[in-house]
């Protein structure tokens, strides 16, 4: 799949600009598509597949027909004023998107050059000058598009930015490598400590993905933050937790932070758009109270912690 | 060797007071650092209007209701006392009977001492009413009371003394009405129609007078020496009457005459504010209070008349003048002063000869701010009284700023002020940080303290640019260094200047209307067209939307040249024939010639301003031209302007399509160049025309509510908008909802555009952002702010949970709400219903 991307041209989903979570200072966050993961609580679910896709908003909809007019596959229906999409026979074509006009069906999913994204990123170097800030890759997972990345991080370090890569870490050691002479920061998700639960709920087991965590810190000099995903009902114990600060704490040099990310349902309407049941649905939210007590539990292993939004 | 029992001031900036900004309220015993101030805010009437209905209120309909369902009332002592006044004085000088009336109102002005009241004076003569200003215009008055926005605030008895003993009096008589007559009858269609046409001129009506004293002059020196050299002039003016033009001598020996007569009136009135003050001592049975009150007695007998000698004298000191000169003698709004440094020497003398405390400070200055808060404004037109929501009498407290040697003037003074803002959570007044290239990062802190207490405040200024403002309107760069913020986005120079002298700039012109008038004047309602009007071309024919910008300006120009009609008439008339001999005495200028205050205005700067409002709605519908009709062909001229005409009705792909063309306020070159090529054009174009004192007309930021307002005016425009829909709020503002690229794309696309003149732009954020380590991120994003140095002013709204409940309950009116919870940027819409709830708690419990 990696190989049907030139170097110089990979798919972005979006470029978020003035990010302050995904690493120091004011950042642009370059988001990338494709993710060999299917953790099932995704809030981004668009950003799974790496090709462009669709998304819907309803609510935009003005009702014009463009969309069924224009659909090869006839794919969409119009019942009274509502907008059927029958998900079975979409292929992604993205005709319905160029012709929606109120953007009630939106691309996900751009092809962009290396210069493209740089340009948009670079518009804020003041801001990165002044907070130390800079380009995070994230995703989807950004390796997946690996030589993209790597000439975007590239790019971006040779303007003089920080960058920072935003990974779930299952990748080839040998691209995470390369990728990191180009990095200053980490952002390593380490979702479980138990493989099986992990297998089972991200689509993959973890194995690949501790043992790369622990290269980056004993082969490269990047800066690492383990950010921890808070999923209900999947690894909000106190044991689990406890195990990845142990894991954390034998590793060959310290890493900078644990952040903390409670799980949040951003995602939900997205799967209902396309029809699809979102797993999380019914789960609660994660109470500040007992993200006050993970907080304390990490920080009784001198880690050092925060929890994001 | 013995210590001295002062106090050691704090480091400025080193004492935070973010804490309390998370608590609400601040205090366990309310909003004020002391229960004296917290009991005094909670008494506080709330005066401002709320605008439930604005298309009511802009046809005249619409019942004047305020802030927590406040039962506030015409107050009729002032235009009693000041009627009576002008009923004995006929036939006597103007400037004369203008001080009489003065005199009159020092005598007998109702006055009040509220319990636990540390500083006092106000220019109502009850704290549930509001005044107003006969000798200005009195129709609306007499309309309003009777059937429309305030005839809920008169009893009968009152309604009738109004209309048929006040009022009568002054038809034809106020400033208003005399101006009125003069205007020639071509003009009057554009200038007095109200929103029927796109000029509102008639701004002398509001009569709003915008002053600035000198008052570290006023503090050293004291009333009694003024009085004393103007009563000096005088003798030395018999001298010389030998060698005197006739005219002359008459003129000086009036006005020296009338503002020693003012001088006393002001001490009269602060002695009957002590009277009071010593008459409720001896009724009172609280020591600590009776106490309290025989100090008060002493600070008001002394002051205004001699020099301050403390810290509470020079604040009761300041606002005894204001009251007094700034909104009894006329209808003052705005102001602006570097209150940090006119009061600092006196803060620092008590501090170190340990007479106060900072805690004491701190509570003088909240017992001020409420004062300044209960002033409210003056009962204009329902319609502007209420287009000025919030009940912004704009009167601006400048701190930070530099010395005159380039140095930081901050100091802890300034940072008591935010402090005592953040406790308070009100909206007067304003503060204005002075932005500058040494300012201390500590201090801005403390101001992103009083930021996150979610009140608005304060709002930001570049003061390099503040200084190139002044220099571009002919001041002297010594002057330059003088200036400061004083009104919404309006400067004025210490001491020197009037901002204005009765009419607040020249009017305001409602850009889209202009626009309107251009595509179908020329197109297809030629018909409407007025013959006088400038001939355009039919937009069909038009090959770029730089051919429509091109109409524009055109006309553009010709509204300019009606309103400069309207400006030299209306400003003559306030010049020569409205005197205001209280605030001459207060000024140097004036006391030393002789000569009224008003008449010496135009030897600086008349400073014919205009409003621009609705300016990005113009740029974003050009935008929408260029991009649908020129580059892409995809609709012609023909096709668009039938939509417009429909409102869109029946064209809802079309106004999807102008919707989504670029939008200025994305770091969008393409939409970017177009907002500076409208603002450039615009601003060259009304720099073309002279007043008669030869002054340029400029553009002024300061729009306040009218983007509401003016918005009920305007038919659908090219950016998608529908008709009578607001505009875009300020006048380098994305339109709401369309900066979609969040603050540093919104703000390098502002920067992009030249600095003209005075601006407003406001930001919104959310709370988020002010939070911990965030702090220092907005610190920096301040500073590049300053650093683009082309955006003189910004100021951030803070996204409050209403607009979020609001955006939950009609989410088809939020389409494009994307909220920024820092790590994560998502479109409302796409957020389900219990994730949006625990954002709105989130806000709420950060603010």
């Amino acid at each position: 799949m990696e190989n049907d991307i030139a170097a110089g041209e990979g798919i972005v989903f979006n470029i978020q600009r003035f990010s302050i979570q995904d690493g120091p200072g004011i950042r642009t966050t370059v988001f990338l598509k494709g993710c060999p993961l299917r953790c099932l609580w995704c809030s981004n679910p668009e950003s799974m597949r790496l090709s462009p896709e669709i998304i819907t908003r309803d609510i935009k909809c003005i009702g014009s027909g463009k969309c069924a007019e224009i659909c090869p596959e006839r794919a969409i229906t119009f019942v009274e004023k509502t907008r059927i999409i029958d998900w079975e026979r979409c292929n992604y074509c993205m005709k319905c998107a160029q012709v929606c006009p109120s953007k009630a069906i939106e691309a996900a999913g751009e092809h962009m050059t290396i210069a493209e994204v740089i340009d948009t990123v670079g518009r804020d170097c003041n801001y990165y000058r002044r907070t130390n800030g800079g380009m995070t890759l994230s995703g989807g997972e950004p390796l997946l598009q690996w030589q993209f990345a790597l000439g975007l991080l590239r790019e971006a370090k040779r303007q003089g930015f920080h960058t920072a890569l935003d990974t779930a870490g299952y990748a080839e050691w040998e691209i995470l490598d390369e990728v990191l002479n180009y990095t200053d920061l980490v952002l390593y998700d380490v979702k479980h400590m138990d493989s099986e639960k992990h297998q089972e709920a991200t689509g993959v087991s973890n194995e690949r993905i501790l043992d790369n965590l622990q290269k980056i810190l004993a082969k490269s000099k990047a800066k690492v933050w383990i950010r921890r995903p808070v999923i209900p009902s999947f690894n909000d114990s106190e044991e689990d937790l406890e195990k990845l600060c142990k894991f954390v704490l034998t590793l060959d040099r310290p890493v900078e932070k644990i952040s903390l990310l409670p799980y949040h349902k951003y995602g939900e309407l997205k799967y209902a758009a396309k029809g699809r049941v979102y797993p999380y649905q019914d789960v609660a939210l994660i109470s500040d109270e007992q993200m006050g007590r993970f907080k304390k539990l990490v920080e009784s292993y001198g880690l050092k912690v925060d929890i994001g939004r | 060797m013995r210590q001295v029992a002062g106090q050691k001031i704090p480091e400025p900036g080193n004492l935070s007071f973010e804490d309390r900004t998370k608590r609400r309220p601040p205090y366990e015993w309310g909003f004020g650092s002391t229960p004296r101030t917290a009991k005094l805010r909670e008494g506080l009437k709330w005066k401002a209007a709320v605008v439930k209905d604005f298309i009511n209120i802009a046809i005249g309909l619409a019942k004047c209701t305020f802030r927590q369902g406040e039962n506030i009332k015409v107050d009729l002592d002032r235009a009693r006392l000041v009627t009576e006044s002008h009923r004995e004085t006929d036939g006597q000088p103007w400037v004369t009977r203008v001080a009489k009336v003065f005199v009159n109102l020092c005598e007998k002005f109702p006055i009040f001492i509220k319990p636990g009241e540390l500083i006092v004076g106000d220019p109502n003569s009850a704290p549930d009413e509001l005044r107003w200003y006969p000798e200005i215009a009195m129709q609306h008055m007499s309309e309003a009371v009777t059937s429309g926005g305030f005839s809920e605030m008169v009893t009968d008895d009152e309604r009738k003394e109004i209309v048929e003993d006040i009022c009568e009096f002054w038809k034809g008589k106020c400033i208003a009405d005399r101006i009125k007559a003069m205007l020639p009858r071509d003009v009057v269609p554009d200038v007095l129609a109200g929103l029927a046409t796109p000029i509102e001129a008639k701004l002398w009506e509001m009569g709003i007078v915008n002053l600035s004293y000198d008052y570290a002059t006023l503090f050293k020196e004291g009333l009694k020496s003024r009085i004393e050299r103007a009563e000096a002039k005088l003798k030395d003016l018999d001298r010389k009457v030998l060698e005197m033009n006739p005219a002359e001598y008459i003129e000086k020996k009036n006005n020296w005459e009338a503002m020693a007569m003012c001088g006393r009136g002001i001490i009269r009135f602060s002695q009957r504010y002590a009277g009071l003050a010593r008459e409720q001592a001896k009724a009172e049975k609280d020591r600590v209070r009776r106490k309290e009150l025989e100090e008060m007695a002493d600070v008001l007998e002394w002051v205004p008349a001699n020099p301050a000698r403390s810290f509470h004298e020079a604040l009761q000191f300041f606002w005894i003048i204001e009251v007094a000169a700034h909104f009894l003698a006329v209808n003052g709004n705005g102001g602006g002063y570097r209150v940090d440094r006119i009061w600092w020497p006196y803060y620092e003398a008590d501090m170190k000869a340990g007479r106060i405390t900072r805690e004491k400070a701190l509570e003088l200055l909240e017992c001020l701010f409420i004062k300044i808060q209960d002033v409210g404004i003056a009962l204009e037109w329902p319609v502007t009284f209420t287009g000025k929501a919030g009940g912004e009498t704009f009167y601006t407290l400048n701190i930070c700023g530099s010395t005159r040697d380039g140095r930081d003037a901050s100091n802890d003074l300034s940072c008591l002020i935010l402090e005592a803002m953040s406790n308070l959570h009100i909206n007067q007044p304003p503060i204005a940080v002075l932005y500058h290239r040494n300012i201390s990062p500590k201090v801005v802190e403390r101001a992103i303290d009083l930021l996150r207490a979610g009140t608005g405040h304060p709002s930001w200024f570049n003061e390099d640019l503040l200084e190139r403002w002044a220099l571009m309107r002919g001041y002297s760069p010594e002057d330059a260094k003088r200036t400061q913020v004083g009104g919404c986005v309006t400067n004025s120079v210490t001491g020197r200047y009037m901002v204005s002298t009765g009419a607040a700039g020249a009017g305001g012109m409602i850009l889209p209307r202009v626009l309107e008038e251009t595509l179908f004047e020329g197109g297809i309602s030629r018909t409407a067209a007025r013959p006088d009007k400038p001939e355009t071309k039919d937009p069909g024919e038009m090959a770029s939307a730089d051919e429509l910008l091109d109409a524009f300006c055109e006309r553009v120009l010709f509204y300019v040249k009606q309103m400069n009609i309207s400006w030299n008439l209306a400003h003559d008339m306030l010049m020569n024939t409205n005197p205001d001999p209280c605030n001459s005495l207060l000024k140097d200028e004036p006391l030393e010639r002789g000569i009224d205050l008003k008449k010496i205005h135009k030897e600086y700067d008349t400073y014919p301003s205009i409003y621009p409002l609705g300016m990005i709605t113009v740029v974003d519908s050009l935008i929408a031209v260029q991009k649908l009709v020129f580059d892409e062909r995809k609709y012609t001229m023909e096709e668009l302007l039938k939509a417009l005409r429909a409102n869109w009705e029946e064209y809802e792909e079309m106004r999807q399509d102008c919707l989504n063309a670029p939008k200025y306020g994305n770091d969008d070159d393409y939409a970017d160049a177009w907002a500076v090529k409208v603002s450039t054009r615009f601003e060259e174009t009304i720099s073309q025309v002279r007043d008669a004192w030869g002054f340029t007309f400029i553009s002024d930021g300061g729009t306040a509510a009218g983007y509401q307002t003016t918005g009920l005016a305007c038919g659908a425009t090219p950016d998608g908008r529908r008709a009578m829909s607001h505009l875009t709020d300020g006048s380098r503002s994305p339109m709401a909802g369309a900066d979609k690229k969040g603050p540093t794309a919104t703000l390098n696309s502002a920067a992009k555009i030249p600095f003209m003149h005075t601006e407003l732009f406001n930001q919104r954020f959310m709370p988020v952002f002010l939070e911990g380590e965030n702090r220092a991120l907005f610190a920096q994003y301040l500073r590049e702010w300053y650093e683009k140095g082309t955006i003189p002013h910004i100021q951030f709204n803070m996204v409050d949970s209403g607009v979020l409940r609001d955006a939950q309950k009609h989410p088809e009116n939020y389409t494009d709400l994307q909220v920024r919870v820092a790590g994560y940027s998502a479109f409302w819409i796409d957020l389900p219903k219990d994730t949006q709830d625990s954002i709105i708690a989130r806000t709420e419990h950060s603010l």
